[in-house]
């Protein structure tokens, strides 16, 4: 929920303040550019995404109607343009250079960055791209980025039912997919 | 593995720590190896993607960045304003527009996920059924009804696509329900639950709520009123009348499910000896089936449905006729059951041990049985398996003109009856249903939490619920199985309390699938 100054922020910004959508777009760029980059798997493309997401939300501000949270409905905007961006380019991210995938930090005190899990998050990333649109959409936003599945369904557009199910899909195709020595690599020490 | 039990797995992961996994993948996690190996890899995969490590980007970049974006901004903010000044309207379409996917996407994804959220289909219709406890029912509604209705509707909206129910159809079907011959009906409606398994017995509790709501002829009441009879009155009307005689249905069979504190003392309220269950077969009362099944409790497996011994449909049609004939009365006893003070309930019911209200209330009912009050009378706290048939109570037999009189009677003669209550055994379930075991083991979620200390994983636990609604036994398996807090969990479990049932046991495997805090 919104709190009394961010609400005034959006009002404003739904009026044609500029100022007030730079605020906006400060508080929320982070964690759109966040999702653009697991969507597109291109630090480049999710740039790209981020500043047309931004630019379609100041130009539609006014008909958000702010019944459901803003992020969702720029989390909605996000996902439009980084399918239109996907299906257009068909390209997807070559494994060295997937940005979605952590640097190995040598002698990292924290062992997630070891080499060899850095080789199971690209093994993840590259089986998340396998799956098909709907539901590698939905296990981003689940998964990755954690919303519940009622935030999920308002920016999907759909039912929570739809998005357990899309869900629960995803993690079974995904654990078909990878393979077992993936899995050890994944597998938090 | 096939691949409705890998989603089923896949699913489990969204339940609580403390909720009811459907059985099928309990048992798979339980017994097979392939299974266990699957979910292990779907929890890694799990919390790999949850803690998958943010891209960093310095703060140099990313005002860079904010830069470029405030610069498109302000274009478009200037953009904006020439086109205010012309006037022009803008016709973009909605960048905010439902998504759509190019790939083809199950046409009726919410029939697939009901497995998914049994849980909250069950508490809707906890819920549902509460409100229907506090209903009234006027009088002359035909409790027995509410059986043969759900029965038939049973079988006809066995549907897990939709969910749809139609209330029209059902007030149709309580309407044909009610003009036949209650107790060809009623003991019917007994085995049709009997013979499927827990997960398939929510089903029938769905489908047990909603003709709670579905017509039945119009209530005097409302009725006259509407003279010209619109269905939708009707419907309402039937809907009012059925939510009563599910309360009144309800009150009847429910049985000392709250009382965690104090398992044992339902138990009291049954005899010990499955052979011994008292059994009156002259009396009208509904005679416990359990005697029938009496010889081999241990080995019932769970879920498991139990044959409907034949003298229960006699018995129950027994029952059901007495049900029909005053209604007023049965309302008046549900609510004399729900009002009846601890003190005043304990000492008809001769009972020494203390138990809760909530027991007491169950403790009026007519009793299921009548003959031999000396097992019957010794409280029995340990949770053996028994039948389910009541403890001795006067003859319920022909005399009993009304629901009030047959709990008075029982109330009054049974002198052993500690809380639970025997309702008629014919009354109670065949089993406990999915959903009240979920409700049940949902209550230990804080507790499971608390011995696992931090701990995440599955831990498989083989419990065995004795017909009084006690468990019996309470094995963990699993990576915690023979640890601290193996012993803890089922500990825990051990002090549950499920509501009662008619077979001798049940027997379930239930995952507490521990996962990390989100």
């Amino acid at each position: 929920m919104a709190t009394l100054e961010e609400q005034q922020t959006l009002d404003r910004a739904r009026n044609g303040d500029r100022a007030a959508f730079g605020v906006l777009m400060r508080q929320h760029q982070r964690r759109v550019h966040r999702l653009a980059l697991q969507l597109t798997g291109s630090a480049g493309d999710a740039d790209d995404v981020t500043q047309e997401t931004f630019l379609r939300a100041y130009r539609a501000i006014h008909r958000f109607d702010g019944r459901a949270d803003l992020f969702t409905w720029l989390y909605r905007i996000c996902v439009n343009v980084a399918l239109n961006l996907r299906r257009q380019s068909k390209r997807v991210a070559a494994d060295l250079d997937d940005p979605r995938v952590p640097e190995p930090v040598d002698g990292a005190p924290d062992p997630a960055l070891t080499a060899e899990r850095t080789s199971g998050y690209r093994a993840l990333a590259r089986a998340l791209d396998s799956l098909s649109e709907s539901l590698r959409t939905t296990m981003v936003l689940a998964c990755v980025e954690q919303l519940p599945y009622k935030d999920i369904a308002e920016v999907l557009g759909c039912s929570e039912g739809t998005v357990a199910w899309r869900v629960h899909e995803a993690r079974r195709k995904l654990r078909e997919i990878i393979p077992a020595d993936v899995l050890a690599a994944l597998e938090e020490p | 593995m096939d691949d409705p039990l890998k989603l089923k797995i896949a699913a489990s992961l969204d339940l609580p720590t403390d909720a009811a996994a459907d059985p099928e993948v309990a048992r798979a996690l339980a017994d097979d190896p392939e299974a266990r190996e699957f979910a292990r890899g779907l929890h890694t995969i799990e919390s790999a993607l949850r803690s998958w490590p943010a891209p960093t980007r310095s703060d140099r970049d990313w005002e860079a960045f904010t830069a470029r974006l405030d610069a498109k901004l302000d274009e478009a903010s200037r953009e904006r304003a020439k086109a205010r000044k012309g006037k022009k309207v803008s016709n973009e379409p909605d960048p905010a527009a439902i998504p759509v996917f190019t790939d083809a996407t199950p046409t009726n994804p919410e029939s697939k996920q009901a497995m998914s959220e049994p849980q909250e289909n069950d508490a809707d219709l906890e819920n549902l059924a509460a409100l229907t406890r506090t209903s009234t029912v006027p009088v002359g509604m035909p409790v027995a009804s509410v059986r043969p209705s759900m029965a038939s509707i049973t079988d006809s909206v066995d549907d897990t696509s939709s969910g749809i129910v139609d209330i029209k159809k059902l007030a149709a079907i309580a309407r044909e329900e009610a003009a036949k011959p209650a107790p060809a009906a009623v003991a019917k409606a007994p085995e049709a639950p009997a013979e499927k398994p827990v997960a398939k017995a929510a089903k029938t509790d769905d489908v047990m709520v909603t003709p709670a709501r579905a017509a039945t002829p119009a209530p005097t009441l409302d009725a006259p009123q509407r003279k010209g009879g619109s269905t939708l009155w009707g419907a309402i009307g039937g809907m009012a009348l059925m939510a009563g005689a599910f309360a009144i249905y309800t009150n009847m069979q429910q049985g000392p499910s709250s009382d965690a504190t104090n398992p044992a003392a339902p138990a009291a309220a049954e005899a010990p000896q499955p052979a011994a269950a008292p059994e009156a077969p002259s009396a009208p009362s509904v005679a416990a089936p359990a005697p029938a099944e009496a010889p081999a409790p241990a080995e019932a497996p769970a879920p498991v449905a139990a044959p409907a011994p034949p003298p229960q449909a006699e018995a129950e049609a027994a029952m059901a006729q007495r049900a029909v004939t005053d209604t007023a009365a049965a309302t008046a006893e549900s609510r004399h059951a729900t009002n009846e003070p601890v003190p005043q309930a304990r000492a008809r019911a001769g009972a020494s041990t203390p138990h809760s209200a909530r027991e007491e209330r169950a403790a009026p009912r007519p009793a299921a049985v009548e003959a031999p009050a000396a097992p019957v009378a010794a409280p029995a706290p340990t949770p053996a398996p028994r039948a389910a048939a009541a403890p001795a109570a006067p003859p319920a037999a022909g005399g009993a003109r009304s629901v009030d009189d047959l709990m008075n009677r029982v109330a009054g003669a049974n002198g052993a009856a500690q809380a639970a209550a025997p309702a008629p055994a014919a009354e109670l379930p065949e089993r406990p249903t999915r959903g009240q075991i979920t409700s049940v083991l949902s209550g230990l979620n804080n507790a499971v939490r608390t011995c696992t200390a931090g701990q995440t994983g599955t831990a498989p636990v083989a419990i065995v619920i004795s017909n009084d609604g006690s468990v019996s036994s309470a094995n963990v398996s699993g990576q915690f199985a023979g640890s601290a807090a193996g012993e803890c969990i089922s500990g825990v479990v051990g002090r549950a309390h499920f509501p009662r049932f008619r077979a001798n046991e049940v027997r379930i495997t239930y995952p507490f699938v521990i996962l990390p805090p989100r």
